[in-house]
C-alpha cells in the first residue's frame, strides 16, 4: 500500500479527533486496525517509520507514523553502521 | 576567418558536441532504464528484508477488575531491527477503555494490571521502552532467538520531505513461519 508524506510534526504536537495529542509524520496512507506497528518504507525500501494511528482532522483522514530515528538510540550500537550505509 | 566561415564552424562544432552528448551513455534512454532497474532491484531487495523481519506480537495480560482476577491478550505487528523489536506502544499494551479527558483516560471501573508479557512466537521479550506519549515500544530479543541473515535497512527519517513516496508493509496474511 503506498502514499506520500503529507506533513511532518516531529517537534510540534497535534490534537487528534479523540482528544489525544500526537506527534509524528502524517502520510496519505489510511491504516486499518491491523496496521499499527507495521513498518513504512521509502522508495529505496528502507524503513522510515512505524505506522501507529489514523489521524482525522475535519474532512481529512490520514495516517500517522513514528519516525524511525526516534527508535535508533535504543538499537544495539553495532547494528547502526550496518543500517546506515 | 570571415564571419560566414566562423558561424559555419561554430555551428558544426555545436552540432558535433550535441550529438556526442546525446550518444554518451549518461544521457541515453538505456542508461536511464538501467538506473530505474537498479533502483527497483534495490527496492525489492530491501522490501524482502522488511518482509523477512516483520513479525506479529502477542501480549498477554493478567489484571484485577472489581476484585476479580481476569486474563486477556492483544496482538499486533512489529519489526525486528538487530536484536530489538520495534512497534507502537498501544499495540503491546492492554488498557481498560475509559473516557478520554483532557487529562488522559479515565477508567470507569477499578482496574489494576498485575502482569503483562509480550511474546514473539514462544519467546518472551524483554521490555526496553514503552512510552505512551510518543507511542514507541522497543523490546530486546532473547539470545536464543534465531537471527535472520537479512538485516533491515533503516533510512534517516529526518531527511523525509512532504510529497515523498512511502510504502506501508502490511501483515502477511496466511503465511505462517
Amino acid at each position: 500500500m503506498f502514499g506520500e508524506v503529507k506533513d511532518i510534526k516531529t517537534g510540534e504536537a497535534i490534537q487528534n479527533f479523540d482528544g489525544t495529542i500526537k506527534k509524528g509524520i502524517r502520510v496519505s496512507i489510511v491504516p486499518d486496525f491491523n496496521d499499527s506497528g507495521s513498518p513504512v518504507t521509502n522508495q529505496k525500501g528502507e524503513v522510515v517509520g512505524i505506522m501507529n494511528y489514523v489521524f482525522k482532522e475535519r474532512n481529512n483522514v490520514e495516517g500517522n507514523m513514528i519516525p524511525i530515528n526516534w527508535f535508533k538510540p535504543y538499537l544495539d550500537s553495532n547494528y547502526q553502521p550496518a543500517a546506515q550505509r | 576567418m570571415d564571419r560566414r566561415k566562423f558561424v559555419k564552424s561554430a555551428g558544426l562544432l555545436g552540432l558535433s558536441f550535441g550529438l556526442g552528448v546525446a550518444a554518451s551513455p549518461i544521457f541515453t534512454g538505456s542508461h536511464l532504464e538501467q538506473q530505474a532497474r537498479l533502483a527497483d532491484e534495490e527496492f525489492l531487495r530491501n522490501l524482502g528484508r522488511v518482509l523477512e523481519n516483520r513479525v506479529e506480537l502477542i501480549t498477554e495480560v493478567e489484571y484485577r477488575e472489581e476484585s476479580k482476577l481476569k486474563k486477556d491478550s492483544v496482538s499486533g505487528g512489529g519489526v525486528i531491527a538487530g536484536n530489538c523489536v520495534l512497534t507502537a506502544e498501544h499495540v503491546v499494551s492492554f488498557d481498560m477503555r475509559g473516557l478520554q479527558t483532557l487529562y488522559g483516560s479515565l477508567s470507569l471501573k477499578d482496574f489494576k494490571k498485575i502482569r503483562e508479557n509480550t511474546f514473539l512466537y514462544q519467546f518472551v521479550l524483554e521490555k526496553l521502552v514503552k512510552d505512551r506519549e510518543s507511542d514507541m515500544a522497543v523490546f530486546r530479543l532473547p539470545e536464543d532467538y534465531p537471527k535472520s541473515d537479512y538485516e533491515l535497512r533503516l533510512a534517516d527519517s529526518d531527511e523525509l520531505k512532504v510529497s515523498d513516496k512511502v510504502y506501508l508493509i502490511r501483515e502477511r496474511k496466511g503465511i505462517v513461519r
